[in-house]
């Protein structure tokens, strides 16, 4: 190609000002775009030609006293004249009395500009000011020679009345104004990976645009600003329901033939999953909006902790191999309750109230019965390892109720008889020798802690003297005891004692 | 035995049909636990009267020690020689599903024991066969039904039996539970006839029937409620066995602390039963956790044995705890605790019983370099007739991922049941934990080696013992759902 034939220097300015908007600095999305694929970049092969850069407007000092004779384009609104015919080119051109040039037309522009300089001239018109020039916005030392082609967003700022700073030009401006949407536009792959980041997109610390600012802007401003560089698809790297939301889909597809580039998922941490609570009071939130949830959970969120039963809204979710994006990963963790180091002590009380919620970690018939009812096996974690060794002041100050994994004559009564413990059945001091004349002063000890009594103790021990056929026909009831009551409730057990008319003898 | 064969013959029937049915799968554990354990019994002797020093008339002396006399016939608790056993239990806790029907799984939970040395019969191990669940299950959205042998842990501690239940949940947090069948003994896993057979002269030969229901509720957010009633009978209608309420709470008042409270009702005898009321209080944002506790405890007895007519008092305590956790590597907690008992309404002869107790116990854990975990508690239990002053301390060694390996450590001192002499112990363990690389085989073990003795009674040998266990469990099927995240 000649390197001296291109167009004029609007053709440059325009081109210019088109890279300058969407491609100043060159800076990279913070999202880390990675290729979403290795498809060929189309485009790519219509990128700024090199002629653009061979033709100068120097070069033709004096035979283009005004931009619109080549570029009556910028007047007219027609991309069609924006740069000069070809053949306009070969007039002088012609291989005598310049040298031939090969050139067939501009070529196709990266641009995601929605400008047109004759709507600009024709409204500056319209509303009675002075007549707008070239060289208004693209400098003017010398008429003819460009001095400032480039046009920064900052020029068209100064009069469509919004901050002229960066932060307000990506921020705050409505994108559309001067930009398509990134997927009807014109740029390729590369270009559009290189798409600048909006200071606000900027990641920080807390990630407050991710997890606080870009949904509520999308919601509002999507159609006006997100698209200007952001595809639907994009959407679905990391929002797990992007099929399923509406704002969403709203926005224009992946066009054919061009790959945007993947966003890294990321799922900053609500600050309503910091709360003490949540794990408690998360289940009632999903049921009543669970349409938040779902931007990031799929449904093995959920199954992650929940085993049974699966709760209503899971259903709801779509399930990860459904789904591009990874959503966030979810470990279960023991709930703040079980934090307190006196936990074992009271969990019955939680395992009570939140049955579902211990099934939630804890498949319920192993994991409770790897303590209710391992019983003497050994390898329970409920006790110490040499818990059994002292465990005797814990049965008889009852730090908790054995009697709720042991049964106290199967199992306490057994092996107390195995290690001599048992009752001979005579009276005596025996055992109990450290207090004098025990026999007399067991009642207290046995109504402090009867059930000690009983795990070495049988019934008929007791009864040889608390019975009314016994020795002393010691009445065993304390005060208070509703001897009428007990006998309509089980009467056999009482004439374990009585004879006859319970009401008649023995201890009442 | 019938119910047993009963159960045992439906779950082998719907695990039958699960092998056969597409999609069906089986969830569970094989577990094998066995472990050496040595005893040092007392025993019975008689002594000559000759031998004896008499203080008194009735009060009598051997070796510096009380004696029971009666006539020329003294009688005394010795020790007798270590005894020792070897036993062992396999489990099986296995749940199919998928038999064509959606929502339709089937239970069971097996342990066979078996007693293979030693002269010493451990508690249960004498009963080789425990089915402890056997139920056949359906669950669709709201309905959850089972019948079978199955059991119910809640506010009335745990409660076994072979019949039907079902449970509704019209929305979360709310849900209504009814129960009915054949009762089974509390903590065994038979009918109180068959398992308490011999043990007992008082035990009627005849089953018992269970009625009960649940409701738990919330009736706003932060509180949760829930509400039991049960009822047993004999089979024959003679009689009560147990009636009784439960109710447990939970709540966040004002969200700044957390309550937990439980209190039953025993209809039989007319009385509460036990309760406790726990305040758990953060401070400086979760960095100090402080739970303050009211507590009443009294023992619960069937209307089947004698116990409950002796009129046993209960006590009331207060205790207080703290749990300071200034970053997650360490934990350190103190607690303390106060309680009373109840009148007795009995004849003080000489002096009275003390009738308060005291406890109190102070501990850490502290993680060091994510591998060594160090773990040490000492506690105090002080009332009449039980006393323990002890501590255990232990370190864990992550030796790789799969493999730890622990060393612990005990003392203590200890008097109990109103016996003379104070016991003490001094002793240390090794036990190690891996994740075997074969079947997702878990496998522990330990050994441990004690050297006991009692105080002021030096003619005694001491009591030099070693208990070891072992336990290795294998997963069957997959845990659906899980997809590995789960610890």
């Amino acid at each position: 190609m000649n390197p001296r034939i291109l167009n004029s220097g609007w053709g440059v300015a325009l081109a210019l000002f088109g890279l300058i908007l969407v491609g100043l600095g060159g800076q990279r999305s913070t999202l880390d775009p990675t290729p979403r694929s290795t498809s060929p970049d189309v485009t790519q092969a219509a990128a700024v030609p090199d002629s653009l850069d061979e033709f100068t407007h120097e070069d033709h000092d004096g035979l283009f006293p005004l931009c619109t004779g080549c570029h009556i384009g910028a007047e007219t609104g027609s991309l069609d004249d924006m740069y000069p015919a070809p053949a306009s080119c070969a007039t002088c051109h012609d291989g005598e009395t310049e040298e031939r040039v090969e050139w067939e037309g501009p070529p196709v522009l990266q641009t995601n500009l929605d400008f047109d300089h004759g709507e600009h001239i024709r409204e500056n018109a319209d509303e009675g000011e002075d007549p707008l020039l070239c060289a208004d916005c693209h400098g003017d030392p010398d008429p003819f020679v460009l001095a400032e082609p480039r046009v920064e967003a900052t020029e068209c700022l100064t009069c469509h009345e919004k901050p002229a700073d960066d932060e307000g030009h990506y921020v705050e401006a409505e994108c559309t104004l001067c930009h398509v949407s990134a997927a009807s536009s014109t740029l390729g792959e590369v270009r559009i990976a290189e798409l600048p980041t909006p200071p606000d997109h900027e990641a920080d610390a807390d990630e407050t645009f991710l997890a606080a600012v870009h949904g509520e802007d999308a919601e509002t401003r999507g159609q006006e600003r997100c698209v200007t560089c952001h595809v639907r698809d994009q959407c679905a790297d990391c929002h797990v329901n992007a099929g399923r939301v509406d704002e969403i889909q709203a926005l224009p597809g992946e066009p054919m033939h061009t790959t945007f580039p993947a966003l890294e998922a990321r799922y900053p941490t609500p600050e309503t999953h910091s709360a003490t609570r949540f794990a408690w009071y998360h289940t009632g939130i999903a049921e009543d909006d669970g349409s938040n949830c779902a931007t990031c959970h799929t449904s093995n969120s959920c199954r992650s902790c929940h085993i049974e039963p699966v709760p209503t809204p899971v259903s709801s979710l779509v399930t990860r191999d459904t789904v591009t994006a990874p959503g966030a990963e979810v470990v279960a963790d023991a709930p703040e309750s079980h934090e307190s180091v006196f936990f074992m002590e009271r969990h019955g009380t939680v395992a009570s109230t939140e049955e579902n919620s211990c099934a939630t970690c804890h498949e319920p018939e192993s994991f409770c019965g790897s303590c209710h009812e391992k019983q003497a096996e050994g390898g329970s974690s409920y006790h110490t390892p040499n818990f059994l060794l002292g465990h005797a002041a814990d049965a008889a100050n009852a730090v908790t109720e054995c009697a709720t994994c042991h049964d106290p004559v199967a199992f306490c009564r057994t092996c107390h008889v195995d290690a001599g413990l048992q009752s001979r059945g005579r009276l005596g001091p025996g055992y109990h020798d450290a207090e004098p004349l025990w026999l007399l002063r067991h009642p207290q000890a046995a109504r402090q802690q009867l059930e000690t009594c009983a795990s070495c103790h049988t019934q008929n021990d007791c009864l040889q003297c608390h019975s009314q056929l016994g020795a002393f026909g010691i009445s065993p009831h304390g005060p208070g005891f509703d001897a009428r009551a007990a006998y309509e409730r089980n009467p056999v057990v009482c004439r374990a004692c009585h004879i006859g008319d319970p009401f008649g003898g023995g201890g009442e | 035995m019938r119910w047993c064969a009963a159960g045992l013959l439906c779950a082998a029937t719907l695990a039958a049909s699960a092998a056969t049915t597409a999609a069906q799968d089986v969830r569970g554990t094989l577990s094998h636990t066995g472990f050496y354990a040595e005893l040092r019994p007392l025993a019975q002797d008689t002594v000559d009267r000759s031998l004896v020093q008499e203080i008194d008339p009735v009060t009598f002396r051997y070796q510096g020690l009380p004696i029971y006399c009666q006539a020329q016939d003294c009688v005394r608790y010795r020790a007798d020689e270590v005894a020792s056993t070897v036993s062992g239990s396999l489990d099986a806790n296995l749940t199919a599903w998928g038999f064509g029907v959606t929502g339709l799984s089937a239970t069971a939970s097996l342990r066979l024991r078996e007693r293979t040395g030693g002269e010493l019969l451990w508690p249960r191990t004498d009963d080789r066969i425990d089915l402890f669940l056997a139920y056949a299950q359906y669950a669709r959205s709201e309905v959850r039904a089972r019948v079978g042998r199955q059991r119910i842990l809640g506010g009335l501690g745990r409660t076994a039996f072979d019949g039907a239940s079902m449970v509704w949940t019209p929305r979360p947090g709310w849900s209504g539970e009814a129960y009915a069948g054949r009762s089974l003994a509390r903590a065994l896993a038979e009918p109180r006839n068959s398992a308490l057979a011999g043990l007992e002269s008082f035990l009627p030969d005849r089953n018992a029937w269970l009625f009960g229901g649940t409701v738990r509720a919330r009736p706003t957010d932060g509180i949760d409620l829930t509400l039991r009633y049960q009822r047993e009978i004999w089979g024959d209608r003679s009689g009560l066995l147990s009636e009784r309420a439960s109710m447990d709470v939970r709540a966040y008042p004002l969200d700044l602390f957390r309550l937990d409270a439980s209190a039953d009702w025993d209809f039989a005898f007319t009385r509460l039963g036990k309760a406790h009321l726990t305040a758990l209080v953060p401070i400086s944002g979760s960095t100090v956790m402080l739970e303050v506790t009211g507590r009443r405890y009294i023992p619960y007895f069937e209307l089947w044995t004698v116990w409950g007519f002796f009129s046993p008092v209960p006590y009331h305590e207060a205790q207080v705890r703290g749990t300071w956790s200034p970053n997650p590597e360490l934990r350190v907690w103190l607690g303390a605790g106060y309680r009373d008992y109840g009148e007795t309404a009995t004849t003080t002869v000489l002096s009275p019983l003390e009738g308060t107790g005291r406890r109190g116990l102070a501990g850490a854990t502290w993680t060091l370099a994510d591998r060594l975990a160090l773990r040490g508690e000492y506690r105090l239990e002080w009332s009449a007739g039980a006393f323990f002053s002890g501590g255990d301390a232990a370190a864990t060694f992550e030796v790789t991922p799969d493999v730890s390996v622990s060393l612990n450590g005990t003392a203590f001192q200890q008097i109990q049941e109103f016996r003379l002499g104070e016991g003490t112990a001094i002793g240390g363990g090794l036990s190690m934990d891996a994740q075997l690389p074969w079947y997702g085989v878990r496998a522990n073990g330990g050994i441990s080696v004690y050297r006991a003795g009692t105080n002021n009674r030096e003619l005694q040998p001491d009591w030099n013992q070693v208990r070891g266990f072992w336990n290795l469990t294998v997963p069957i099927g997959d845990d659906p759902g899980l997809e590995g995240a789960r610890r």
